[in-house]
């Protein structure tokens, strides 16, 4: 009998169908955290009886310790546990089963507690509620397992049947359906076309035991998505400690966090008045506690609805209600003044400080080639990706970030956009250094997506997912970053390149965000600085030096598109330049970018050095950087690094 | 279903957005996905019919009947409105229409459709070849050659797009203006030959708030869509509208006087 | 069977089970595609039962019982038959049909093109499903199912148990999703309601590619069907349809079945989406089928519903198995005429749903 026999691969599902179908960066994060604690369950009996886990390290996480009751200090908010794992015992199977069996129960036990505390009640005015309730807890997890090699386990996902699916096949779901989650039946269990008002009187009463916060008046749930977003308020009960995440940062609020560092710098007198003023108008807005978790202190300008830092949602009244607007966001007369005071107020904010950007980051990261890399190496890698683990909360803090998730080879974390890249790549640093700390070579890859507000949140992580494993990953070649920038009229532009091409080999910067910063300065040494007053003279200087590098960038794109012989242009496309002997796409870019100078007297040997710096900086990020396995030449040049130049170095995006 | 078409010929500039952005420009066009080809999708031209209908006089109960309700599916399916003469700028002489073979067969066989003709031949061109009434000619910067003895094959297009245009006079243009070039070459000045104005918003203090580009179709722009009637007596009641007043608006900004289409009707027998 | 070559008249939309109502912020709905053999034939019906003189209005929903005799009523069809939706595309040889490429084909673009690896049970692995035979194959590793569509003869060589030669042809060749904001305009201020902004995703055809849908029992109605434009999906878009007969189809095609001590294995490919009312595991039989399951390559279930317009109310999502899903089994060689007779398998199979090819493996 080899050690193979005695282990056990065990993984949890479905994974983007759990996490990913979200609305609410609470239900990002609760996804997260549900399956990393209902994985840690299965680890957990495991142990107990008497087999260990080999892949991940679980030696000193946290997570685990408290299921296993064992946890003192704070207790664990962020899942640090992955999906899948590998185990060993005495007797694998049985030990598996009984994993599973845990599962389901801990799982039963947090749709219970939800139940019971917000549901039962309203129950009774439903139509077959308990009996849509139990069908989808019962049948939502995809659990499987099983014995000996890995390969057993990739043989396994073929293969999507599972015994506890209580009709011998996934449910029938009837009725309407649940605008989040959108294969399931919300629970109501009402038609809203034939049984309008009674559906609308199901979740009115469901709002009004949560308090109101928890659902928009035009959410309505299935079982699953409301155990997401109920979990946090009933977490004490469900898993016994509070996970304290009734306020998770919404996106707006991650974007605006390098704002809020320079307001409360400088005008934070100014900038706590405003938060009272709008709590008195709006009663609801208080975010107690996110401050706390990401700045370490409190003040009551940080502890506010998002919507009330940026102008656009705080205009819309149905999206951001005061007291005594409706809700359909009509308001009377002396409620459209308050509104109009705080936008007043706000514009205030803005003159003094800049406003805060609308974009976030969403950045996914994974190790490439695990598996292989497990086969072969076993415990050691285990121990490299512990080490791994220990560090990444810290630099997403560096970089005035928020972790999500980070569990064996995977981190899920919010940034602002500005440290989102070097963010990623200080990760990757420290991965690939924690496994040649044990002789292993390994490289992470990563999916970031720098998004609008207005992009909904699905589309984000969905877009964050298919360019980690497509675009990085499969088509770029390991340890490589994609990056895409998504408006709230769709994708601006897609880049990707290898870590090495991404990166300055002498100063170890990202080139991207260096380019970015030369032309924001641009941009700024000609308008002035913002605080000031703008006389006409300067707003015409600003205009015409946004338009000069809009420009330079625009034609470059043009002249790319004409050199290849493409018709069409798409985000993400790369052009061979390959066929066209002796030309020096440098030097004709160097000219259009003197040319966008608009100078008036002489190009002196000084600017054009400089100019032919930049130019070479853009060319590289532009080429193609494929990853180690693919042997291509630079042939192939993209437009979207200068596309993302410019979007990094814009102080103002269009959202 | 009895079907007619709409022959569009833009009075103005003409933004139909597509929404979404991709790329330096702000507000592109619509354009179909597979193609490339600026479009105005169905939906946005039935809201400009209805709205036309509304300002006609026409009686809202007979509106809803036409275009429908929230429940109930109006009688009159509408397609997009496609793209099929473009004004491109010639070094040589005054602008010309350009389409090119794949447009072409695309009318044909929506004429068919609607029941309108029998459709014509297609004719083939090469890239870099133009078939026309001239010589040599220059679209924009790029330069095409002549295809000789394509006169008697240009007469049946010519026919068929005349009858596409409200006036005559715009329509008499055609024999000197227009180009058929190829599906590839044409590709290229749907996606890049459209103007692009960057526009400016000032705040209060005159100072740029808003700086940006915005992509339209520029006026003589010829296009043009279909609609089918679920029921009969919808197309005369929507031709009706049009008796007084040929003229239709479409897109955004209307209040800076864009989005103006001249249509001519084109209908015909049964189609089915 | 005769069959109905529909093209779009320009884009159409098929929507997913996403509720989608007016007044109420939506995103990204759509891009269903292709449609639910449900949906094709409904447009049909409806369009042949409009030429009987059955109009949509808000008091006349239900069919005449004249229209009923010939059109069926709901789930009922009566005489009527389909098959399919299936996507073709024209080639040098006239209409080509694509098949959806079968789960078990395994592949990575390498430097030269493509690499496939056709999976069949393995050796037995331990697992919560029992001691069982997992499809596996030598040289996989890195290898991803490759999604996408396959010709005729590329499927005739999967179901021989040959890797078939050249490449699957991905999705993105054959159709785009187009992405729109739709918004409701304000009547009085003419400005965009911010609640009622919806953005869709139509699906518009390559050049040359269409959907194909067989059609049996109305022969003397095809007249009404030839040349015709009708409505097809949501948003009113509309398709043109004509008619053909097929020349070259793989429908009936069998490869040789072998029987080996008694046993005889073969594969069922799903085509189209099949709906089971029990799910077969390891051992299990499939209904209708002889013999039992050995193993299988199948996909989560994708749920079809769809609008029921005469109640006015959503029909419930049921799961199918999806198109492209493997079946490894075994039967007693004495029912070896009846495996070579399946064509399909599971409810609804009057529309077009469950159709399989049968392999060997």
């Amino acid at each position: 009998m080899s050690a193979e026999d005695n282990m056990i691969n065990f993984t949890i599902g479905p994974v983007q169908g759990f996490i990913g179908q979200a609305r609410r960066t609470r239900d990002l994060w609760s996804g997260s955290f549900l399956l990393s604690y209902l994985s840690g369950c299965a680890m957990a009996e495991i142990r107990r009886i008497g087999g260990s886990i080999i892949v991940p390290d679980v030696e000193e996480d946290c997570l685990l310790r408290w299921i296993e009751k064992k946890g003192d200090g704070t207790p664990p908010r962020i899942g640090t546990l992955p999906n899948r794992f590998r185990a060993s015992a005495e007797d694998p199977a049985v030990a598996a089963r009984s994993a599973a069996e845990r599962v389901r129960g801990a799982w039963k036990e947090i749709a219970d507690c939800v139940w019971r505390r917000y549901v039962e009640d309203v129950a009774d005015i439903g139509k077959s509620t308990q009996e849509i309730w139990r069908r989808q807890v019962d049948s939502f997890w995809e659990i499987h397992w099983t014995i000996g090699a890995m390969e057993g386990m990739e043989a396994r996902k073929n293969w999507r049947f599972y015994r506890d699916w209580a009709d011998g096949r996934p449910t029938i779901e009837g009725g309407d359906h649940c605008t989040i989650m959108s294969d399931w039946q919300e629970i109501s269990g009402y038609v809203r076309a034939t049984d309008g008002m009674k559906q609308e009187a199901f979740w009115r009463k469901f709002c009004k035991n949560t308090g109101g916060m928890d659902l928009r008046s035009d959410e309505r749930l299935c079982a699953i998505a409301l155990i997401k977003r109920m979990f946090p308020s009933v977490s004490k009960d469900a898993i016994g400690w509070d996970v304290n995440a009734d306020t998770w940062p919404s996106t707006l609020y991650v974007a605006a966090i390098p704002w809020f560092r320079s307001v409360i710098a400088s005008n934070r007198d100014v900038a706590n008045s405003y938060a009272e003023k709008a709590r008195s108008f709006a009663k609801h807005i208080q975010r107690k506690g996110v401050a706390e978790q990401i700045f370490k202190k409190s003040d009551p300008f940080l502890e506010i609805d998002a919507n009330f830092y940026y102008s656009t949602p705080l205009k819309d009244s149905k999206r951001t209600p005061l007291d005594g607007t409706t809700e359909k966001g009509d308001e009377p007369e002396d409620v459209r003044e308050r509104r109009q005071e705080l936008e007043n107020y706000l514009d205030e904010l803005y003159r003094r400080n800049g406003r805060p950007s609308p974009f976030y980051a969403m950045l996914l990261m994974d190790g490439d080639s695990m598996g292989r890399l497990i086969r072969e190496r076993g415990e050691a890698v285990s121990r490299a990706l512990a080490a791994f683990a220990k560090g990444v909360d810290g630099v997403v803090r560096q970089n005035l970030g928020v972790l999500v998730y980070a569990g064996g080879d995977d981190v899920l974390a919010m940034l602002p956009v500005e440290c989102a890249m070097s963010c990623a790549h200080k990760l990757s640093v420290k991965f690939t250094r924690s496994f040649k700390d044990y002789g292993m070579d390994a490289t992470i890859s990563a999916g970031l997506v720098f998004a609008s507000y207005r992009v909904p949140l699905r589309s984000v992580i969905r877009e964050a997912h298919v360019i980690l494993d497509d675009i990085a990953k499969d088509e770029n070649g390991r340890g490589s970053i994609a990056v895409s920038v998504l408006k709230g009229s769709g994708r601006y532009c897609r880049w990707v390149s290898s870590w090495s091409g991404a990166v300055s080999s002498e100063t170890n910067e990202v080139l991207l965000e260096r380019l970015a910063r030369v032309f924001r300065e641009k941009e700024e040494n000609a308008s002035g600085s913002s605080s000031s007053p703008s006389s006409t003279t300067s707003s015409q200087a600003t205009f015409k030096e946004k338009h000069a590098s809009s420009s330079f960038f625009y034609k470059s794109r043009e002249l790319l598109l004409m050199l290849s012989g493409e018709q069409q242009w798409r985000p993400g496309m790369f052009f061979d330049l390959s066929s066209l002997e002796g030309l020096d796409i440098g030097e004709l870019m160097l000219a259009e970018y003197l040319n966008a100078l608009e100078h008036r007297s002489e190009i002196t040997e000084e600017v054009r050095a400089t100019a032919r710096r930049y130019v070479g900086d853009l060319l590289s990020v532009s080429r193609r950087n494929p990853g180690p396995e693919y042997g291509r030449d630079g042939g192939e040049i993209c437009a979207d690094g200068m596309l993302l130049v410019k979007f990094l170095s814009q102080k103002e995006v269009s959202e | 279903m009895k079907g007619m078409m709409l022959g569009m010929l833009a009075e103005t500039n003409i933004h139909s957005g597509a929404g979404r952005s991709e790329g330096f420009v702000d507000l592109p066009v619509a354009r179909e996905a597979v193609t490339g080809y600026p479009v105005i999708a169905g939906s946005s031209l039935k809201g400009a019919l209805r709205d036309t209908a509304r300002e006609s006089g026409l009686d809202e109960s007979i509106c809803k009947s036409i275009f429908g309700t929230e429940d109930r599916a109006g009688d009159i399916l509408v397609s997009d409105a496609r793209l099929l003469l473009l004004p491109v700028r010639s070094l040589t002489g005054p602008y010309k229409w350009i389409t090119c073979p794949h447009i072409l067969e695309r009318l044909s066989r929506d004429l068919k459709l609607c029941g309108l003709s029998d459709g014509f031949e297609v004719v083939s061109v090469k890239k870099g070849e133009a078939i026309w009434s001239g010589d040599h000619l220059f679209l924009e910067e790029r330069e095409f050659r002549r295809v000789d003895g394509m006169d008697e094959k240009l007469k049946p297009v010519r026919a068929a797009l005349e009858k596409m245009i409200l006036h005559q006079k715009t329509a008499s243009r055609l024999d000197k203006q227009l180009v058929i070039i190829s599906d590839d070459d044409f590709q290229w000045f749907a996606s890049y030959g459209l103007p692009v104005a960057a526009r400016n918003r000032l705040d209060e203090n005159k100072k740029s708030k808003n700086l940006w580009y915005e992509e339209s179709l520029a006026p003589d722009t010829l296009m043009y869509a279909m609609v089918f009637e679920r029921r009969d007596g919808a197309l005369e009641r929507l031709k009706s509208m049009f008796q007084d007043n040929p003229y239709l608006q479409l897109g955004g900004n209307e209040t800076v006087g864009m989005g103006w289409f001249a249509v001519k009707i084109l209908e015909k027998g049964e189609g089915r | 069977m005769r069959y109905l070559i529909l093209t779009p008249v320009d884009s159409w939309f098929f929507r997913d089970g996403r509720p989608f109502h007016k007044g109420e912020a939506t995103s990204d709905v759509g891009g269903f595609f292709p449609p639910s053999a449900f949906t094709v034939a409904g447009a049909i019906r409806a369009h042949l039962a409009r030429s009987m003189g059955w109009r949509e209005d808000r008091r006349e929903r239900r069919w005449s019982d004249e229209i009923c005799r010939v059109l069926g009523d709901g789930y009922d069809l009566k005489g009527l038959r389909f098959r399919g939706p299936l996507l073709c595309r024209e080639s040098d040889h006239g209409l080509e049909i694509l098949f959806p490429a079968p789960l078990n084909l395994y592949g990575k673009k390498g430097d030269r093109g493509y690499e496939m690896r056709l999976l069949r049970p393995g050796a037995e692995v331990e697992c919560d499903l029992g001691r069982v035979r997992l499809p596996s194959a030598e040289g996989i590793d890195g290898m991803k199912p490759l999604s996408g569509y396959i010709t005729g003869d590329q499927l005739k060589q999967v179901l021989r148990g040959e890797v078939p030669e050249g490449r699957v042809i991905p999705a993105e060749e054959l159709w785009s999703s187009e992405y729109a904001v739709g918004l409701a305009r304000d009547l009085e201020t003419r400005t965009a309601k911010e609640a009622h902004l919806y953005s869709i995703n139509r699906i518009r055809l390559e050049r040359g590619v269409h959907l194909l849908m067989g059609v049996e029992g109305i022969e003397d109605m095809l007249k009404e069907l030839d040349g015709a434009v009708m409505p097809l999906g949501g948003e009113g878009r509309m398709a043109s349809v004509a008619i053909t007969t097929l020349v070259e189809d793989i429908y009936g095609f069998r490869p040789e079945l072998r029987s080996e001590n008694g046993t005889v294995r073969f594969t069922l490919l799903h085509i189209t989406p099949a709906f089971l009312s029990r799910w077969p595991g390891p051992g299990d039989a499939i209904p209708g089928v002889p013999g039992r399951v050995v193993s299988a390559c199948i996909e989560r279930a994708m749920r079809i519903g769809g609008w029921d317009s005469a109640n006015r109310r959503p029909v419930d999502l049921k799961p199918f198995i999806p198109p492209g899903s493997v079946w490894f089994c075994e039967a007693d060689d004495d029912r070896l005429e009846d495996v070579r007779r399946l064509s399909r398998v599971g409810e609804y199979t009057e529309f077009g749903f469950g159709e399989v090819a049968v392999g060997v493996w």
